[in-house]
């Protein structure tokens, strides 16, 4: 390992812990978080109310000495509430740029399915591209931008559910679930004087984040790795029961998000493990599935799972 | 593209080319109408490529077969002399001839795959060796593979095309009209936008019309330089001293070039002083002769050697193979001078170099010689074959001249008497002058060396004066008018007013010794002289009689060019070069190319191999060959699979392993598998690998885990 990927391991370390004193038992949703953050990917969370969703992107925000802006989607919300709005000024006859949240290093988009597809949308060449064009005038965003979106899974009224288009744009999407009994004591118990939150101060600075995205890149893949991961998007494409199948953006991501694992795990290259275990999140949320299929039961993440098992895995 | 085919196959000029262009050209554009399509992978490009690579060598060995050339290579090599040099390279220039004829045809095959291919180009890779290798090297170390660019080959392949009729043009402006049209035609598709048709038609007109006309003027002003300068092309005509004739530049020529090229080395042996004069050959007969160069006639005074001289018996080498050529059946000889020339004529009958030796006048005998043929008239030139540097000594110093002898009949008319007629009068005129009637010939030949002396100046120009009458002739101008000339005018004119005044006399021509160079002497092309030969009737012998003001040298020197000491440098080493390959004892030249056997069956084993290689990746190999494949882990895994641990396909080796040492008995390999685990892992997935001491690790500790399972 090279001093940089070393350093990077250690920043790595550093926010997790810092994290893990606010959300107990989330180590492995921190895992993918900070795998996204690495890779230069966006999060999509979905998860019920109440599971911590909002917590762990605020404990991620408050670790990482960077700007942190947050966005509720409400029905009414307008694009130009998310990108910015050139305003007219009586003093100087003239035009300013006001930006809006996006303009951040992490942006949390709350509830997003709760926005029209509209307001949704104009995320998109944020997420994309890194830049939003306001007034017909190209603006590029912070060197380190990382979405970090909500969703709740049980409401149907009065939501939209994501474009397919935008949901491609989630390098990774994943659940944090309910934590054991015990875990939860130890939640109940930590909150009872204050919210452990405040107490949260950035351990890593914003150049230490981006070093890291630059040793994340270094981490090598082998040929075949790169074959096995196409592989796994290329089965999706060909399954029974999927309508529409993961893109090669997906197995960019793919790749690219088990670099940053490996670099997690101390390792200078990638192993099979590392994309088995993030192929469920990478993959999932892109797929559209057959409605048969789905009144059968049968979801993404199975389908996704099952093609990990049939998939002879390099070894 | 079809088009520039069909263009090829005119220019090319015969029939068959014209069906083989035709042929190419419909197959190339029946791409419009067929739709079908082969996929090329870009290795295939490459192998077409080395295929058409491939074809080009054997086309040029076929070509070179087919023009003699081993033949006259190995001639070349056997017997090196000049003819065969000449036949060797003659079979070179057909050959080149030939291939560029052909090119179309051997690339045709290139162009057919990218035109058939739905690629729109063909890669880089596939033709440059430099990328294909850093392709490769990528690929093996698991690298980002380099971006391949494409281009596309039919605006090369064009270019080629043009270039190949080019070689062989059709008489007339056929190839020139042609050549714009086609290349209007490509450049059409690619015109710039942002000027109007009609601006880009006339701007390509104006083009064409330029590189017409210019060409045109290309042609017109180097023929113009002839014109100014004609004395370049007659010393291009006449490569060396002709035995027989003499072509002076008296007459219309303006201004000699004399260049300062070293033609002959002089060593004197025993540190005698060299002789003065080294003759070539010497002439009997002047004529006038018209020279037709470029539509304008020049005229030129010519020496010739007369009607009784023009015979050249061999003279017989005693004894043989001995390098010894008797000239003169005397042989009392006072000095020995090695002397080396170029023998620069090429005789189209024989096969070696021949040409005139440079020889003091009573040189009787030539030793050490390499010639293969001595000829010699009996006006003293000799003439010699052999190799193209010759190097012999000179025996001379008798005293005994190999001339022969003035007419003693005065019954048929003497040569060495003969003043041409338009040239009398002026001559009578300088006669008259002299005032020598009733004197004895020493005294006659004291006052035309008085006279040359006195009135005299040398020059290398003449004014081109307007001709006044029949009688105003070149000399007849030096002798009355001008009073200045080089050389050739002095000994001519002195030849013809010693035979009026009853003298035998002979021009002769040669070169003049003085400049020391080391330990001998060098003799330049502009020390080149003519002087006169005079008969000495009590000594019975020719003398030499130089009327040339001895400042000739000096105002010859000043020509030179101050660079000089680098053609003097050059000649030297072309001299030791010749000398090495001509006089070293030992057959060297045989040997020079053995060393080129074993290069060339190296480049012959890399393109098989390469080939062969090439086929192995062709093949759809399936599974991919991955690195690490050869792993001792396997046999770990195979061990516990026979013990019911069987990995499933889709588990991956550390959930399997942790899955593995749960069992009881394999707990305490825990560690050391894990171990194992993350070296196999490295040496599977770690496109650096492993060092070759972790490699062994790897395969003693499989081995020590195995002995400890057992």
């Amino acid at each position: 390992m090279t001093a940089d990927q070393s350093s990077a391991r250690e920043t790595f370390k550093k926010i997790a812990g810092n994290i893990a004193r606010v959300m107990h038992g989330q180590s492995a949703a921190t895992r993918k978080l900070l795998t996204a953050l690495a890779s230069g990917g966006h999060v999509l969370l979905e998860d019920f109310p109440g599971t911590g969703k909002t917590t762990l992107a605020k404990a991620l925000a408050r670790s990482v000495d960077a700007s942190f802006k947050r966005i509720q989607f409400t029905p009414d919300l307008l694009p130009s509430d998310i990108l910015g709005v050139s305003i007219f000024d009586q003093r100087d006859q003239q035009f300013h740029f006001h930006g809006g949240p996006v303009f951040t290093n992490i942006l949390l988009a709350d509830e997003i399915n709760r926005a029209s597809p509209r307001t949704q949308s104009a995320l998109l060449e944020a997420m994309g591209e890194s830049q939003v064009s306001v007034d017909g005038e190209r603006r590029n965003l912070a060197e380190l931008f990382f979405v970090i979106a909500t969703e709740n899974p049980v409401e149907f009224r009065g939501t939209y559910p994501l474009p397919e288009a935008q949901m491609d744009r989630f390098a990774m999407q994943f659940s944090l679930g309910y934590v054991p009994a015990a875990e939860e004591v130890s939640i109940l118990a930590a909150q009872q004087h204050r919210h452990p939150l405040d107490d949260l101060k950035p351990c890593v600075s914003l150049s230490d984040v981006l070093a890291l995205k630059r040793a994340v890149e270094d981490v090598r893949i082998s040929d075949e790795l790169k074959r096995y991961a196409v592989d796994i998007a290329g089965a999706t494409r060909t399954a029974a029961g999927v309508r529409l199948g993961a893109s090669a953006r997906a197995s960019i991501a793919l790749m690219k998000s088990a670099q940053a694992l490996a670099l997690f795990d101390g390792f200078d290259f990638v192993a099979p493990e590392q994309i088995q275990e993030l192929a469920v999140a990478v993959i999932a949320h892109r797929l559209v599935m057959e409605p048969q299929a789905r009144f059968s039961g049968m979801t993404s993440a199975a389908m996704v799972g099952e093609i990990l098992k049939k998939l002879p895995v390099p070894a | 593209m079809g088009a520039t085919l069909l263009f090829w196959g005119w220019q090319t000029g015969s029939t068959a080319f014209f069906i083989a262009g035709a042929v190419m050209g419909a197959i190339l554009e029946s791409s419009r109408l067929f739709k079908t399509r082969w996929e090329f992978s870009d290795d295939e490009f490459g192998r077409v490529w080395t295929f058409c690579n491939v074809l080009f060598v054997a086309a040029v060995i076929f070509a070179f077969n087919d023009n003699g050339g081993p033949s006259g290579l190995s001639e070349l090599f056997e017997n090196f002399s000049a003819a065969s040099e000449h036949t060797a390279s003659n079979a070179g220039a057909m050959t080149v001839d030939a291939v560029i004829r052909w090119l179309p045809m051997i690339f045709f095959l290139f162009i057919l795959a990218q035109t058939f291919s739905p690629a729109d180009g063909v890669p880089l890779e596939a033709v440059f060796l430099y990328l294909r290798s850093r392709l490769k090297r990528a690929r093996k170390r698991g690298q980002a593979v380099p971006p391949t660019r494409r281009f596309d080959a039919s605006y090369p392949f064009f270019a080629l095309c043009l270039f190949s009729a080019a070689g062989h043009t059709v008489e007339g402006n056929s190839f020139y009209f042609g050549l714009a049209a086609l290349v209007s035609w490509a450049l059409w598709p690619v015109r710039s936008r942002r000027y109007s048709l009609p601006i880009w038609i006339g701007a390509l007109v104006v083009a064409i019309v330029a590189g017409f006309f210019g060409q045109r003027l290309f042609g017109q002003l180097s023929r113009l330089a002839e014109e100014y300068d004609p004395q370049l092309l007659s010393y291009l005509m006449r490569s060396s001293a002709d035995p027989k004739k003499s072509w002076t530049d008296i007459g219309d020529v303006s201004r000699l070039k004399l260049s300062g090229r070293i033609v002959v080395r002089v060593q004197p042996q025993d540190g005698a002083p060299p002789p003065v004069y080294l003759r070539e050959a010497s002439y009997r007969e002047l004529a006038e002769s018209a020279v037709n160069i470029n539509k304008r006639i020049y005229k030129q005074l010519v020496w010739d050697t007369g009607n009784t001289n023009n015979e050249f018996p061999p003279m017989t080498e005693t004894p043989p193979e001995s390098g010894i050529f008797p000239l003169h059946p005397e042989s009392d000889n006072r000095s020995l001078v090695t002397i080396g020339c170029y023998l620069n004529g090429i005789n189209r009958d024989d096969k070696y170099a021949y040409g005139v030796l440079p020889l003091p006048a009573d040189c009787n005998r030539l030793e050490n010689s390499r010639a293969y043929f001595v000829y010699q008239n009996n006006l003293g030139t000799v003439l010699a074959e052999g190799p193209r540097l010759m190097i012999f000594d000179a025996c001379y110093g008798s005293g005994m001249i190999r001339d022969d002898l003035p007419n003693a009949d005065e019954s048929i008319s003497n040569e060495d008497l003969e003043v041409p007629t338009n040239e009398i009068p002026a001559i009578k005129t300088v006669i008259s002058r002299l005032d020598v009637t009733g004197k004895s010939d020493e005294e006659k030949i004291f006052a035309v060396t008085r006279f040359f002396a006195d009135n005299f100046i040398y020059s290398l120009t003449q004014e081109n004066l307007p001709v006044a009458d029949t009688n105003d002739t070149a000399l007849s101008r030096f002798l009355l008018k001008s009073h200045k000339g080089h050389c050739e005018y002095f000994a001519t004119a002195t030849v013809l007013l010693l035979r009026q005044l009853g003298i035998p006399a002979r021009y002769a021509v040669g070169f003049f010794v003085h400049e020391p160079s080391g330990n001998g002497y060098v003799v330049r092309q502009r020390d080149a002289h003519a002087w006169c030969l005079v008969w000495n009737k009590k000594k019975r012998t020719w003398e030499n009689l130089d009327t040339t003001p001895p400042s000739w040298v000096a105002t010859e020197r000043e020509e030179a060019s101050p660079l000089e000491f680098l053609s003097d440098f050059q000649s030297w080493v072309e001299f030791e070069v010749l000398r090495f390959f001509d006089y070293s004892h030992n057959n060297i030249r045989q040997y020079i190319f053995w060393p080129l056997i074993p290069a060339l069956a190296f480049l012959l084993y890399r393109i098989f191999r390469g080939s062969r290689r090439h086929k192995n990746q062709a093949k759809p190999a399936e599974p991919f060959p991955w690195p690490g494949l050869d792993s001792e882990f396997y046999r770990l895994e195979q061990e516990l699979a026979r013990h019911g641990l069987p990995r499933q396909p889709g588990e991956p080796l550390s959930a399997w392993l942790q899955r593995a040492t749960t069992h009881p008995e394999l707990s305490k390999l825990k560690e050391r598998m894990e171990k194992i685990l993350r070296l196999h892992y490295r040496y599977r997935f770690d496109p650096q690998g492993l060092s070759d001491l972790e490699r062994r690790e790897l395969r003693d500790d499989v081995k020590t885990c195995l002995a400890l399972d057992e």
